[in-house]
């Protein structure tokens, strides 16, 4: 089996090799840059912790009622196997320490799950504020946000920059550790729960509402 | 110490020197079709190209994978799915490109081409999915969904798009590439009767 190429006369060609040369010097330029950069004593911690510092959030994690099982992760809004179950209990504390709390109270509610990072969340913020600008909730409901997946290595941190950005008048649950989000069977962003009157499960939704799929949401719970 | 946002602005420029050599190849070729001193050009471009195209194409396969491996590795941004799919079609082409490099292979063209114009059209989608969110499912994933826009330098120019300049400027080269290099390899192998 003979290798036809190498005996051939080498299709030589002026610059190559000056090129090839070149290349390589900056592909090791390149390599030691990036090692430089990668080995350098704790480079990543400082600088997220000094781009977050006036507002991070805060360190204690909401309490959640064990009563209430977990719900499943959410897949569909057809045949949701949470419908019915209630909902868990969430003592939580917004950015600034206030507490905002979701319990078995009587009324009904709508929770939105948020995170700073998310564009679809990002879109629908300043939907749902010119809802709420517009017509308000009904009376008898409840509007409640979490603030979950929070990430300073993430676009737009921190979220109550982020937040205050768009005037978000509706009470904020920061769920620092994820807990809220889980126990709710979060699986994408925004994530809408609503629950009824009797603290069960109504129905779970995720993707951008329009403020026609708003309306029905809500009115959906609202007292008859 | 070198930060993240240093970077992403160096490698921004780097795509705008991409975009330009790649609209400057498209231009030369319409104009190609029209004048006859064009033409000379192109050939004369194409004929000197040879396989310093493909050392430039490697070169910019290989600073598109440490960037790629920068930003997940050393900046923390998690490759959504659709970073991994265009990684499938960078990586290799490191590997590809320096072999065909090192033995002045323009065969290599065949192989090389729809591995970037793979990458090239998947980074056209990711790239449209961070302007447009509602072209997927119209929710976030809860873990690292392609919509998430890491940065932006200069207003567009965002991760894909460093990735669709960067496809795009191999294609040209590789398209460069083909020229009488080519030539010269096949007619040794047309005289040892082994080629069609």
């Amino acid at each position: 089996m003979t290798r036809p190429r190498k005996p051939s006369p080498a299709p030589r060609t002026g610059p190559s090799v000056p090129m090839l040369v070149l290349g390589l010097g900056a592909l090791v330029i390149a390599i030691a840059a990036v090692a430089a950069v990668a080995l350098a004593p704790a480079p990543a911690a400082p600088s997220a912790a000094a781009s977050a510092p006036p507002s991070a959030p805060p360190a204690a994690s909401p309490s959640i009622g064990a009563a209430a099982a977990d719900l499943s992760p959410y897949a569909s809004t057809t045949n949701d196997d949470a419908v019915g179950r209630p909902a868990p209990e969430v003592d939580g504390r917004s950015f600034d320490g206030t507490p905002v709390r979701i319990t078995a109270d009587g009324r009904p509610k709508v929770i939105v799950f948020l995170a700073h990072w998310c564009p679809h969340c990002q879109r629908e913020v300043p939907v749902v504020q010119a809802w709420l600008d517009a017509k308000g909730m009904p009376a008898g409901v409840d509007l409640i946000s979490v603030a979950t997946a929070i990430d300073p290595n993430r676009p737009n941190y921190p979220p109550d920059a982020w937040l205050a950005r768009e005037h978000w008048s509706v009470p904020v649950i920061v769920d620092a550790d994820n807990q809220v989000a889980t126990r709710y069977g979060l699986t994408a962003f925004p994530f809408w729960v609503a629950v009824a009157g009797d603290g069960t499960v109504a129905q779970r939704l995720t993707g951008e509402l329009t403020p026609e799929q708003l309306d029905a949401l809500v009115t959906s719970v609202a007292s008859p | 110490m070198i930060g993240v946002s240093t970077v992403s602005l160096f490698y921004a420029l780097l795509a705008l020197v991409a975009n330009a050599a790649v609209i400057g190849s498209l231009a030369l070729a319409v104009a190609a079709r029209r004048s006859p001193g064009a033409r000379r050009s192109l050939d004369g471009l194409r004929s000197s190209a040879g396989s310093s195209a493909l050392v430039a194409a490697f070169v910019v396969a290989t600073l598109a994978t440490i960037g790629s491996l920068y930003f997940s590795e050393v900046a923390h941004f998690e490759p959504c799915r659709l970073c991994w799919y265009q990684r499938i079609a960078m990586y290799p082409l490191v590997v590809i490109l320096g072999i065909a490099a090192l033995g002045r292979d323009p065969g290599v063209r065949r192989y090389a081409m729809p591995l970037a114009g793979i990458g090239a059209l998947i980074a056209t989608y990711h790239y449209a999915l961070e302007w447009l969110p509602w072209l997927d499912t119209g929710a976030c994933s809860a873990t690292t969904p392609c919509t998430i826009v890491w940065f932006r330098e200069f207003g567009f120019i965002s991760l894909p798009y460093l990735a669709l300049s960067a496809f795009l400027l191999i294609l040209a080269l590789l398209w460069l590439s083909d020229g009488s290099v080519a030539d010269r390899v096949r007619q040794p192998l047309a005289q040892d009767g082994r080629s069609s």
